[in-house]
């Protein structure tokens, strides 16, 4: 871009933090698993194997299928050198559990296990899927929740250790520096991953005060993840990572009455406490059919929305950015259900120029897949993707 | 009070999820010797207004549990005041996750919308091999066969379903249907199925018009 004679060279954070202020840049920025919208194990090693890139040590996955913890289906890391393929200008921090090799707190004979956040769990094939009974689904007085055994408690089980020399390098090397989300969830989420999704649902409605019990004990849990990980780095952090998943595919899963009586006002308490101890923005990913929740987020502190699933409803990014485009950054909206897993490369980069040409100009919008990139995703799609950001990403925007 | 009115309060309270209200004043309408059969009918016209509601996004998912968990609450304490072969069912589901899937909030939700709607439901629960619904169908004569799945990749094991039904000569006999976010018209129609539906409601409301054509 040129100002005034001078060619403008952005250094990727000073690229994400124009486009974060709303305003235009060199080029449109990109994600691809830093913030989220990760990829699955199996689409990011077909991805490696076609970019010729070598399997580090750091990558390969031995841990039992009762290992308790995400990396059974995403990566660990991703590729410095296919973040630099594909030019991400966003590089994650994450604070680490401290049980190497991720011993479950407890694992049954028929091979489930209770995982470190609590959540009662079983391999996938594809995903860890939540087993029945949830861990707390028969507890049937405050007192049970409040003494369940096996709630998360951050400072023995949490460690932010090596974070601050990690993120000082990513700083050095001008890159926005981000923290994934250390819950992995959100407040609404833990709670029912806790208590069981229908169980918890009722306890919104017949018994407040076990929804209470529950939602305070999840706040506390948060904000204890939150405090560990900004200490550590706030200063440096461009993004912080939040979310809560409030909406399926077509509707919201929670009616937005119930979700502002006890929900919202949760969620507040963690972004509050985020804005206390740094300045970055906050990112929120709220999946599927978010938009009744939207002016809700703005109101608690949200600043990036993520990840405007095309195939949802009321998704259309010109008007979402017409309607919020002030308030909010957009991040993802590349059809990750249909598109990326079974389109052509060429639908693919019609895909990328829809997006860049509908939310683009004036800043406000970061490019990636629109959830997680799914096992049968093709590395050739991937890669037509942020080949279609370079391409057509190039401020000002002649789409 | 009269009946009329006892049956109204009861279908408002359900629809408006007041499940204490709608709780006493089934006891009530039991004590008053209004016929169990009567009052079923009522929770049925409820089910029906809290599929407009959802359809008018007045209600969304939580509300529907809620709403379920209410209908299934008020049909147990029914249950005991109906005469044997009383229970006329709209017809039997057999409902499961996909091969491989292993979901179940969205199967969950649709089978307690269809039991409001006055199906009889056999759940298999997740991961169903294509033969237990094959000798599910067999032993419970359904006719209807609902197939969930989440992911697109679980997605793909839907037609695995149609298939062995075809083997088992049950085709003809069953309506198939598939449920779940990442559905599409096409690949359900691909793959063999009668319907599809993203969401639960869509899901009951084909089933109904399946209901009708037969019991007409």
């Amino acid at each position: 871009m040129v100002e005034g004679e001078r060619l403008v060279k952005y250094t990727p954070r000073e690229r994400v933090l124009k486009i974060l202020e709303h305003e235009e840049a060199d080029r449109v920025p990109a994600d691809f698993g830093a913030l989220m919208s990760w990829p699955m194990k199996q689409a990011y090693f077909n991805l490696k194997h076609f970019l010729h890139l070598p399997l580090s040590f750091d990558e390969i996955d031995f841990w039992p299928r009762t290992a308790s913890y995400p990396g059974s289906y995403f990566p660990c890391v991703i590729d410095e050198a296919i973040y630099r393929r594909f030019h991400i200008d966003f590089r994650p921090v994450k604070v680490k559990l401290k049980s190497v090799p991720y011993v479950p707190k407890k694992v049954y004979p028929d091979g489930t296990y209770i995982d470190h956040f609590g959540y009662h769990k079983r391999g996938g094939d594809t995903y860890l899927e939540f087993a029945r009974p949830y861990a707390l689904e028969y507890a049937e007085t405050v007192e049970e929740v409040e003494e369940d055994p096996y709630w998360m408690d951050p400072e023995k089980e949490v460690s932010a250790e090596g974070l601050r020399k990690r993120a000082e390098g990513i700083e050095g090397e001008g890159y926005a520096v981000v923290a994934s989300n250390p819950s992995a969830g959100g407040v609404f989420e833990m709670a029912w991953f806790r208590r069981g999704f229908e169980k918890f649902i009722e306890d919104l409605y017949f018994r407040p005060e076990m929804a209470t019990a529950i939602i305070d004990r999840v706040v506390k849990i948060h904000i204890a993840l939150f405090d560990m990980l900004l200490d550590e780095v706030g200063d440096l952090l461009t993004v912080v990572g939040t979310g809560d998943d409030l909406a399926g595919q077509t509707a919201p899963i929670l009616g937005p009455r119930i979700y502002r009586k006890y929900i919202k006002p949760a969620e507040k308490k963690v972004i509050d406490f985020i804005k206390s101890k740094t300045d970055a923005w906050v990112f929120f990913h709220a999946c599927g059919y978010e938009v009744p929740f939207i002016d809700d987020l703005i109101e608690i502190g949200v600043d990036i929305l993520h990840p405007v699933q095309p195939e949802c409803p009321g998704q259309d990014l010109r008007m979402l950015k017409e309607r919020w485009g002030d308030k909010l950054t957009f991040c993802g909206g590349v059809g990750s259900q249909h598109i990326l897993p079974r389109g052509s490369p060429s639908e693919v980069e019609a895909e990328v120029k829809r997006c860049i040409e509908a939310a683009a100009r004036g800043g406000g919008y970061i490019v990636a897949p629109g959830h997680c990139v799914q096992p049968e995703v093709p590395p050739w799609n991937l890669c037509a993707m942020y080949d279609a950001v370079s391409r057509y990403g190039k401020y000002p925007i002649t789409l | 009070m009269g009946c009329e009115e006892i049956t109204e309060r009861m279908k408002s309270a359900i629809v408006d999820l007041d499940r204490d209200g709608a709780v006493e004043v089934a006891r009530e309408a039991i004590e008053r010797g209004i016929p169990a059969h009567r009052l079923i009918g009522e929770v049925r016209a409820a089910s029906q207004v809290v599929g407009e509601r959802w359809e008018e996004a007045e209600y969304f998912i939580s509300e529907l549990i809620i709403a379920g968990a209410i209908m299934k609450e008020i049909t147990e304490i029914l249950r005991p005041y109906m005469a044997p072969g009383e229970v006329a069912y709209k017809g039997t589901v057999v409902i499961g996750s996909a091969p491989g899937d292993l979901h179940d909030i969205g199967k969950n939700l649709t089978a307690l919308c269809l039991m409001g709607a006055g199906f009889r439901v056999v759940d298999l629960g997740v991961d169903v091999p294509p033969d237990r619904f094959v000798e599910t169908v067999e032993e419970e004569g359904a006719k209807i066969v609902g197939v969930s799945a989440l992911t697109s990749t679980t997605m793909l094991t839907m037609g695995d379903v149609v298939r062995a039904l075809t083997a088992a000569g049950l085709r003809g006999r069953v309506k198939v249907i598939f449920g779940g976010a990442p559905m599409t018209q096409e690949y359900a129609a691909a793959s063999g199925a009668d319907a599809s539906a993203v969401d639960a409601i869509t899901g009951v409301r084909i089933c109904e018009e399946w209901a009708e054509e037969w019991i007409d």
